[in-house]
């Protein structure tokens, strides 16, 4: 199968609630080339599940999709019909959660579970149930659980998180798949486990030539992964470069504040972090959604939003500093 | 800080939080149609209970009244007696609605009666988690549960005077573990919180930290409990006047109304016992639906 | 006292808290014993399992040690808090990992500050009531008119802490365990609420305990470290000299695993440790040294045999057969 590309291109997402209906994303774009790794970074609210979960159209119902398309394989996603929609869910698309322990069944056990995402994919109509344990087996070896047999008889409840989090990878990569979207995948998971489990997603991901975005609050796992990072602020994205550009000459506000934010193990301090709080998507502000917590405001960021240009070859930002008019 | 501030803390600003968790709790439960039903009928049901013997035609058809030239008027054909008339002649409209102010006074005087004591008692076991107050308690309340509720109010009533008095004393008796359950459930789950352990830390008094830090955050099951019992203890109330154990005749009770006419007139005159079954049919499904929406308030 | 020992504000000797469950005993704290000094910010790093948290309620007295000695200021307070005098209490507070059930929900933030002064008589009036929480939302940098009559419901998880560490300053104690204090929040609110610490220290001249699993913040905030894996303490210097040299196996481990930014940074982290295995049962721990499984540089007797504490070099304990053998 020919590998196909991601490109989400203008996306306006609100969700309605009790004080009207809130516009989250604001015009989000995102490109994934086959065979290539993104990262996208942002702090908890910005609206990287949301675009994730559209990408997937799992978004809960009272979640409004304003404007936008979202590509995949040269398809809207967003207008296709159900059964192209699961034939995506089946075979394209795979998705890791922040919490393994909500996106395992408890009453069910490992293998009844596995089973069931190997039924149903096309790969394997027609094969017997006693061939899918071995394959089973297999799949839990690869992703470097030991005792295999013995985690397909047991319950979610009876594994560790970092075992948790193994078995949702293997769930995720059992069929052949085009595209993982691994969404904050260790940071429910102690420090040591989470060198081990982003090890592991590194490899299988070399050795299946998957493309992959990965999100994460924790810059420095995102830096030693990805070939290109997304910055996302409020629904909108503020700034794209190749990873080493990224953190070496970061160029929006919010990302400066970010990178500085974070705390060395060299020492050195803290920064003052960045002031304000998350805007409120009811009522967002004005023109740059950044705009009230910048250090670098201008008069025009107030009153329109800045468009997303590039500056430097691959590097991009959304940002009036770096528009000369 | 200069007094003009201190008083704009205090007065303007304190209106709007309240104001606008109002706000969101209707909206939560303006969502459902179903709701916004249950809180007509419920709100009508009120009504017409508080209102009965001002607004009924024939006041007097309650108590002992007959007027056998009328009797066993059939429904919808004489605009005197729309509901029709019973054996003696009565208006079966008037009655059942002087049987809703009955059924919903014993509803009110057996849950007044049964939360506090059982919430109270939850509470205690709840924070006492794990230790031998909640083992007595819960115990206790256990084997409140265990007997089957008909047959506890059965044997009371049966031992004493049938009247309604008894009849809500009855019940009362097997209502009130559900409530120590229930609250026992929700507190022992907020004990653990940090919020608690905060105030245990600080010096709290064990009063402080039960009545002010646990139980408001028990109100939503709770009130939505007391909410559809009212359906319930009505329920149980009118089987208890259906074997003859509650309200005795002449009394407009539902449940006797029920019980008096079905058996006897049956199919033949079924007006006189349809109706008032409907009116406890209504009063059970405005609360029931109420209930719902009340729980709907209560979640995120 | 002794001169040294009233430099210390906390004294934790020999201490054990074992949970009996439906599975076995869990050895939560497994003898450990430690100090806080004067105004200086103790470091607890560990894992889950390590016994870290645990180690904070002990303090505080939300469990009963099983065995050992907890002393405040020279004082024994080895008891549950409901039986603790109540000028003790005054004295520690404690700031919660997760702040949104750190706040009870149905209250407002000007009644969860005000509350340690209510019980403790702090203040005579409600409009002294209010000036004073008005003061302690001041200092954590919440505007009182905006935040004083809202729900903690309305707040973001930085507001929320900065509610908690309000509450926490309300008796003007001189000691405050931090229990993870921004594992649940954004990197650039955490580095406001680290000032906003770091600030109150400096001016109250508060000692804290400052519970983490992450290192880099550790570094910018401890100056000194102990590290503790599956109940038991296993190496104890101050900040410079466990980020620099780090000596247990342990400790390599966790560094070498750290995400980190700059290429600086990533010259700091040990090369000869990669993260292997995962956190043994705390009820059936490995005999002898507990990390012996995980170990790269394992031999028989750490298989058989518990290690003692061996001081290196000025102020830095580690207890690991590979140093027992050196010194």
């Amino acid at each position: 199968m020919t590998e196909q590309p991601l490109e989400i291109k203008d996306l306006y997402v609100g969700y309605r609630t009790y004080r009207g209906t809130s516009k989250v994303l604001d015009g989000v774009h995102l490109t994934v080339n086959a065979g290539e790794r993104v990262g996208i970074i942002g702090e908890s609210g910005c609206g990287k599940t949301t675009t994730m979960k559209t990408i997937l159209r799992i978004l809960p119902t009272n979640a409004v999709i304003q404007k936008g398309e979202v590509y995949f394989g040269g398809k809207d996603v967003l207008t296709i019909g159900k059964n192209e929609l699961n034939e995506l869910r089946r075979k394209h698309i795979a998705m890791i959660s922040q919490d393994p322990t909500a996106a395992l069944n408890p009453v069910f056990n490992i293998e009844t579970q596995l089973i069931d995402i190997i039924k149903y994919s096309e790969a394997h109509k027609g094969k017997k149930t006693e061939e899918f344990k071995a394959k089973c087996v297999r799949i839990l070896k690869e992703v470097a659980l030991p005792d295999p047999e013995r985690v397909l008889d047991s319950y979610p409840f009876q594994l560790s998180g970092g075992m948790k989090q193994r078995v949702c990878i293997a769930m995720a990569l059992a069929t052949p798949r085009h595209l993982l979207i691994a969404d904050e995948p260790t940071t429910n998971l102690d420090v040591t486990i989470q060198d081990q489990v982003l090890r592991l997603i590194k490899d299988i991901v070399e050795k299946r030539k998957l493309s992959v975005i990965l999100i994460s609050q924790a810059l420095g796992s995102v830096k030693g992964f990805v070939d290109e990072v997304y910055v996302m602020y409020a629904g909108n994205t503020v700034e794209v470069a190749d990873t080493k550009e990224l953190f070496s000459n970061p160029l929006h506000p919010y990302t400066k504040g970010l990178l500085d934010s974070t705390p060395k193990l060299t020492g050195g301090g803290f920064s003052e972090g960045i002031k304000g709080r998350v805007p409120d998507y009811i009522n967002p502000p004005s023109g740059c959604r950044f705009h009230p917590r910048c250090n670098y405001i201008l008069s025009r960021c107030e009153k329109e939003k800045p468009p997303f240009i590039y500056v430097d070859g691959n590097h991009g930002v959304a940002c009036w500093l770096y528009c000369k008019k | 800080m200069n007094k003009t501030k201190k008083i704009r803390l205090f007065r303007t600003i304190k209106q709007s939080p309240r104001w606008e968790s109002v706000r969101r709790m209707w909206y939560k439960f303006s969502r459902s149609p179903l709701s916004i039903a249950g809180l007509v009928i419920s709100a009508a049901c009120i009504f017409i209970g508080v209102f009965a013997p001002y607004i009924v035609p024939y006041p007097e058809h309650g108590g002992y009244f007959s007027n056998y030239a009328d009797k066993f008027i059939p429904p919808f054909q004489d605009l005197k007696y729309i509901l029709g008339t019973d054996y003696y002649g009565r208006d079966v409209l008037t009655r059942t609605m002087l049987g809703f102010q009955y059924s919903l006074m014993m509803a009110g005087v057996v849950l007044s009666l049964v939360v506090a004591p059982g919430v109270i008692l939850g509470l205690i076991a709840g924070y006492h988690n794990k230790t031998w107050i909640d083992m007595v308690i819960m115990r206790i309340s256990d084997i409140f549960i265990a007997v089957p509720p008909l047959v506890l109010a059965l044997g009371i009533c049966s031992v004493l005077e049938p009247n309604v008095f008894n009849a809500m004393m009855a019940v009362s008796l097997m209502w009130w573990p559900w409530y120590a359950r229930l609250t026992y459930n929700v507190s022992s789950a907020i004990r653990n919180e940090y919020f608690v352990q905060a105030a245990e830390v600080m010096g709290a008094s064990t009063f402080h930290i039960i009545f002010r830090e646990i139980l408001p955050n028990c109100l939503g099951p709770i009130l939505t409990k007391v909410t559809l019992d009212v359906g319930w203890v009505i329920l149980i109330g009118s089987a208890l006047s259906f074997v003859g154990l509650g309200a005795q005749a002449p009394t407009p009770d539902l449940g006797t109304m029920v019980a008096d006419n079905f058996y006897t007139y049956g199919a033949d005159f079924w007006w006189t016992s349809i109706f008032p079954a409907l009116g406890i049919v209504v009063i059970i499904l405005g609360f029931n639906l109420l209930g719902d929406g009340v729980r709907d308030m209560f979640t995120e | 006292m002794t001169m040294e020992e009233a430099e210390k504000i906390l004294v934790v000797q020999n201490l054990k808290k074992y949970f009996k469950t439906t599975f076995g005993t869990v050895k939560a704290v497994d003898d450990i014993s430690f100090d806080v000094r004067f105004g200086e910010t103790l470091g607890l790093v560990g894992e889950s399992g390590s016994g870290k948290s645990t180690t904070g309620y002990l303090t505080m007295g939300i469990y009963t040690p099983t065995a050992g000695k907890i002393l405040f200021k020279g004082q024994d307070v080895s008891v549950h808090a409901l039986k603790r005098p109540k000028h003790i209490k005054k004295d520690m507070s404690m700031v919660f990992q997760d702040p949104a059930s750190s706040l009870n929900p149905s209250k407002t933030i000007g009644d969860i500050v005000g509350l340690p002064l209510k019980i403790h008589g702090m203040v005579n009036s409600s409009s002294e009531f209010i000036e004073k929480v008005a003061e302690l939302l001041e200092t954590v940098e919440l505007p009182p008119e905006r935040f004083m009559h809202r729900r903690p419901g309305d707040l973001g998880g930085g507001e929320k802490q900065a509610v908690a560490i309000a509450r926490a300053i309300a008796t003007s104690p001189s000691f405050v365990v931090l229990d993870e204090p921004t594992s649940a929040l954004d990197v650039s609110i955490q580095a406001k609420i680290i000032k906003i610490l770091m600030k109150l220290q400096q001016e109250l001249k508060l000692s804290y305990l400052f519970i983490t699993h992450d290192l880099s913040l550790m570094r910018n905030v401890a100056s000194r470290v102990a590290i503790m894996y599956l109940a038991k303490i296993y190496e104890y210097a101050p900040a410079r000299l466990f980020f620099h040299n780090p000596l247990h196996p342990y400790t390599k481990m966790l560094l070498s695993s750290v995400p980190v930014l700059t290429d600086e940074e990533e010259a700091l982290k040990p090369r000869d440790v990669k993260s292997t295995g995962e956190v043994s049962s705390a009820i059936n721990p490995p005999p002898g040294c507990r990390f012996h499984p995980r170990c790269p540089f394992a031999t028989n007797i750490c298989k058989v045999k518990e290690p003692e504490f061996v001081l290196t070099e000025p102020g830095h304990y580690v207890a690991c057969h590979l140093y027992t053998e050196k010194s």
